[in-house]
């Protein structure tokens, strides 16, 4: 009898730590959801200058944006500066011929785990480099890239950083999408004398010099969201709710300035993810901000659909104003909200756009679709592509101002990366420039749009708007910069 | 005070979601004596295949998740038809072990051919909807909480009725014995995998349709609940299986009407299975020592 229960026991402390086990299993599984972007600490606040212009006012009782039309372009492209080497929509010098002189070699590393693969920003990097080889390359030269990826552990990135440096010699780094490099290699970069031309992800991105992101991250896109629900009329409180993990607090608070300065009230949401039960978790949101508030959703793609879902199944869409930061700005959510919940979400859910519609029909979009899809790539169509063709784009226009026969060595090529400006892509609101040297970090990217899904497809809500100067961001110094 | 009516019917939907595996792995252990790990990930390539047969091959919506379900059978036979006898002997961990380990088979494969790419499956009973004053439930939300009562209760009285079922039942107490006596000891195994699988298809294609489509979380973060639930019920007792999962389902979702407990919601299913064990271990030591 004894044996027997010490048996039982046995069995029942087994289960327990099987429990333990499969439970790690779980939690490892789960999607980190990271939005593409993080930061953990306040920017540093400029003073805002004092002959810059009032921030825009965000107007509650400003009548809402126009009703989508499907079928409109999104925007016109950009009127060429004058100072672009590479044409609208062309692979660098675009000559048809392919490079066959001394390679440039160039590196870049992602995050890649389950759940959350920024591989995709650098592979469609390469695949913008392997079109400029194809049509000429940096005047004859080939641009060589190759990018590692990593789990989000410091020590792995400090290795990275150590291999493309040291051991690849790489001559600048291109691409790098993190969830935490920025706050780990920017002394590293710096000191070995690297401008990085990247994605942001980590805070360091958009908090020092060293780097300059082509995209704003989410403490800049929530702001957008934010803006874009209290002109639509969101009223009494805005809610906020990203995943639950590190930095994302921070990146909640640019929705708290925003409430400020509507004079709304503000409460913000951290939810681990995958949402376990994404009908009561609608039913939170909308108690939380009440009816005819705001709430705005920091989630990639694949978690916010079912919550999309569940949000139309309880009834719950014309409850509040729904925004949200850019990932799910993406043609097949729009497709997949169209599927499963039909006209419900048409020009309900106004995603705050880092950059243009993905079917906007313009040069650079054009070209990005093509070459992916001549690629054979293993990656969908989504922000994070765009972020890839710009990260290419840019490098590559970069190397090419830096003329004929120019040596290509470290010190020369972060140079011509950190001292470029007025790189034009009809993917963005306005053109983009590496930095200002203000110290506040760079944000080149804060403009945009609002984007909504309408009949399966994304499409323009809002045209460009600039992002809110508050408090608490550099904008206004930056803008001031800018001139 | 929160208002607690849409989180009642929505909790007792995933409830009866987390009944539906639990009623499964319940049956499979009982049957076999292997701890199925693999049950979330076979729902899951149940629910992606349905989601590809309709989406990229027209194929008609109930065709397409009938063969969901069968698919779930059929994975779940075929591991058991292979890999059963020659881990019989070995210890439940072991077992256990050996079945997370096909989960992860299944997963890395799901990940390779389906990517992470956004997805949504409607089951058609979900544009059916109820609505009154006090809560709104569509039919996906009903097929939820009643669908696994009924096969809770044709699983016991199959298991009491049936010679198949008697065989079962004899199995569980013991294979060899059962063996001894003539009772064809793989073949109504393979019927306990087969019959499991396919309830694990069904929890999948429900899980995917209410939840999320998301292949991590359909594999293993979401059933996790489904096991908890076994668990509670000593993964013997089907009655009181079902009754955990509806109440982990219903903490889970009231606690989300709590604004100040709300964030910690997910963690029932531990909760609850974790002081239910220490609960069975700490008598098991009483009855013991008194003994």
């Amino acid at each position: 009898m004894a044996k027997g229960t010490t048996g039982s026991s046995s069995l029942w402390k087994k289960l327990l730590l099987l429990l333990a086990v499969f439970s790690l299993i779980a939690a490892s599984c789960g999607s980190d959801d990271d939005s593409g972007e993080t930061a953990a600490e306040e920017p540093a606040a400029e003073e805002p200058a004092a002959e810059e212009p009032a921030a825009e006012e965000p107007a509650a009782e400003e009548p809402a944006a126009e009703e989508p039309a499907a079928e409109e372009p999104a925007a016109e492209p950009a009127a060429p500066s004058g100072d672009m080497i590479i044409e609208p929509g062309a692979c660098g010098l675009n000559t048809g011929e392919a490079a066959t002189g001394e390679p440039i070699k160039l590196g870049g590393a992602a995050t890649n785990i389950p759940g959350v693969d920024f591989t995709w920003i650098p592979k469609m990097a390469a695949i913008y480099f392997d079109c400029v080889n194809a049509n000429g390359g940096i005047y004859g030269n080939p641009i060589e890239y190759s990018f590692e990826d990593g789990a989000p552990d410091p020590a792995a990135w400090q290795a990275i950083a150590t291999k493309l440096v040291e051991d690849d010699q790489v001559l600048a780094i291109v691409g790098n999408t993190s969830l935490l490099e920025c706050d780990v290699n920017t002394e590293y970069y710096a000191e070995n004398g690297y401008s990085p031309i990247i994605a942001g992800v980590a805070p360091g991105c958009f908090l020092n010099d060293t780097w300059s992101a082509v995209n704003m991250g989410p403490y800049y896109s929530n702001l957008g969201g934010a803006q874009a629900a209290v002109r639509k009329g969101a009223a009494g409180k805005l809610v906020v709710a990203s995943p639950d993990q590190p930095g994302m607090d921070f990146n909640n608070s640019s929705v708290e300035d925003m409430a400020n300065i509507a004079g709304l009230d503000y409460e913000g949401i951290l939810e681990a993810v995958p949402i376990a039960d994404p009908a009561g978790f609608a039913q939170r949101l909308v108690d939380a901000a009440g009816e005819g508030g705001g709430v705005v959703l920091n989630f990639t793609g694949p978690t916010v659909l079912p919550l999309l879902e569940a949000i139309s199944q309880q009834g719950l869409v014309d409850s509040v104003i729904w925004a949200s930061s850019t990932p799910p700005n993406d043609p097949s959510v729009a497709q997949a909200l169209l599927d499963c919940c039909g006209t419900d979400w048409d020009g309900k859910f106004l995603i705050n756009a880092e950059f243009n519609v993905l079917d906007s029909g313009l040069p650079d979009n054009n070209t990005m679709l093509e070459t992916h899809e001549a690629a054979g790539a293993d990656f969908p169509i989504s922000a994070f592509s765009q972020m890839g063709y710009l990260v290419g784009k840019f490098t590559t226009e970069a190397l090419l101002r830096m003329g004929e026969g120019a040596e290509y060595n470290v010190e020369t090529v972060n140079a011509a990366i950190s001292s470029l400006t007025n790189a034009e892509s009809d993917m963005l609101c306005k053109p983009w420039y590496f930095s200002n040297n203000l110290g506040t970090g760079n944000v080149s990217n804060n403009t945009d749009r609002t984007v909504v899904p309408q009949g399966g497809a994304m499409v323009q809500f809002e045209d460009c708007f600039e992002i809110q100067e508050t408090d608490n961001n550099p904008l206004a110094a930056i803008r001031a910069a800018e001139g | 005070m929160p208002d607690f009516k849409p989180f009642i019917v929505i909790g007792l939907a995933l409830g009866g979601v987390y009944a539906m595996s639990g009623v499964g792995l319940v049956v499979l252990y009982r049957t076999t004596g292997v701890l199925n790990l693999f049950y979330g990930a076979v729902g899951a390539v149940g629910s992606l295949t349905a989601w590809e047969l309709i989406n990229e091959h027209g194929w008609n919506n109930w065709l397409a998740f009938a063969a969901a379900v069968l698919l779930g059978g059929v994975l779940t036979l075929l591991y058991g038809w292979f890999l059963g006898p020659p881990l019989a002997d070995r210890d439940p961990l072991v077992k256990a072990s050996a079945s997370l380990g096909f989960a992860l088979i299944l997963l890395g494969f799901m990940q390779w051919y389906w990517t992470a790419d956004v997805r949504s499956l409607k089951l058609p009973t979900s544009d059916w909807q109820y609505v009154n004053g006090w809560f709104r439930i569509n039919w996906t939300q009903g097929l939820g909480m009643l669908f696994p009562i009924a096969i809770a209760l044709i699983t016991v009285v199959f298991l009491n009725q049936t010679k198949v079922g008697t065989a079962m039942r004899a199995l569980a107490d013991n294979r060899d014995n059962a063996a001894l006596l003539g009772i064809p000891v793989r073949k109504v195994e393979a019927w306990a995998w087969f019959g499991s699988g396919v309830l694990f298809g069904v929890g999948g294609l429900l899980l995917a349709s209410l939840v999320s489509m998301e292949i991590a979380a359909l594999s293993f973060t979401l059933p996790i609940a489904a096991l908890a639930a076994a668990l509670i019920g000593r993964v013997n007792s089907l009655p009181v299986t079902v009754m955990a999962a509806f109440v982990i389902g219903l903490i889970q979702s009231s606690l989300g009407a709590m604004q100040s407990v709300a964030q910690y919601r997910n963690t029932t299913p531990f909760i609850a299975a974790i002081i239910v064990l220490l609960y069975f271990g700490w008598r098991g030591q009483t009855e013991g020592r008194v003994a």
